[in-house]
């Protein structure tokens, strides 16, 4: 329910990727903006091809938390 | 103290109920089973009527037990004495204390999310943080996370990138 999202939540999944939703904007380090959508999922376990979003690598390589 | 009182949402609006203020009147149920059904878990369900409907129904409630609300802030500020349960016409105490928590809150300003090169995500702007089990870690308006996998303390960043020269 989108009316739900007013504020931005960022939601931890164990073992897996950080998912941000709400309002946002996500950049890159020298500020271009990659994506600007409801939704996001972020790497975090440090193998995914499709840096910095998850492609689900970390099923193969495992996160500690 | 936690309190059995409970919310129900559609797409449109925010239902309340408060048991301990249920005179069992049966309105509800009687003139719309489909949505307040007494037998059944949860006892509310959304999706049985249109959201007119249920206003409707809500609004002949006689106590407390039945309010609601707008999920649009500005439909709310419109609501006449018509509404009679409408939360701000029925309790409009609750109603402001309602508007002053954070989960009714807009978020003022979008967050700012940057991707630091071969380190971690650099979070700045109003969130709240969640884990997998449910809970909520802290609201708060500056986080620096891991992106390597190899933090210390997760899911923060701590550093470790340098260490193990992860790169993107």
């Amino acid at each position: 329910m989108a009316t739900e999202k007013e504020i931005n939540t960022i939601y931890i999944k164990e073992n897996s990727y950080l998912k941000i939703s709400g309002n946002f904007v996500l950049k890159d380090a020298s500020g271009n903006v990659l994506q600007k959508k409801d939704e996001v999922y972020i790497c975090r376990c440090g193998a995914s091809e499709k840096m910095p979003f998850c492609d689900g690598s970390h099923k193969k390589t495992g996160v500690k938390k | 103290m936690r309190d059995n009182n409970r919310n129900y949402l559609n797409k449109d609006i925010e239902v309340f109920w408060k048991p301990e203020k249920c005179v069992h009147a049966s309105t509800c149920y009687q003139e719309l089973i489909e949505v307040f059904n007494p037998s059944r878990r949860p006892w509310v369900n959304m999706d049985g009527a249109p959201t007119e409907k249920i206003i409707e129904v809500v609004n002949k409630c006689p106590t407390e037990a039945l309010m609601w609300r707008w999920l649009d802030e500005k439909k709310n500020k419109l609501v006449t004495a018509e509404d009679t349960n409408h939360i701000k016409i029925k309790n409009p105490e609750t109603y402001h204390k309602l508007l002053d928590k954070p989960e009714h809150k807009k978020a003022a300003k979008p967050l700012n999310v940057r991707i630091m090169r071969d380190g971690p995500v650099v979070v700045e702007g109003e969130f709240r943080l969640i884990t997998s089990d449910g809970k909520e870690l802290k609201t708060g308006t500056f986080a620096s996370f891991c992106r390597c996998g190899q933090s210390n303390s997760m899911p923060f960043c701590d550093g470790m990138h340098r260490k193990t020269g992860f790169s993107d």
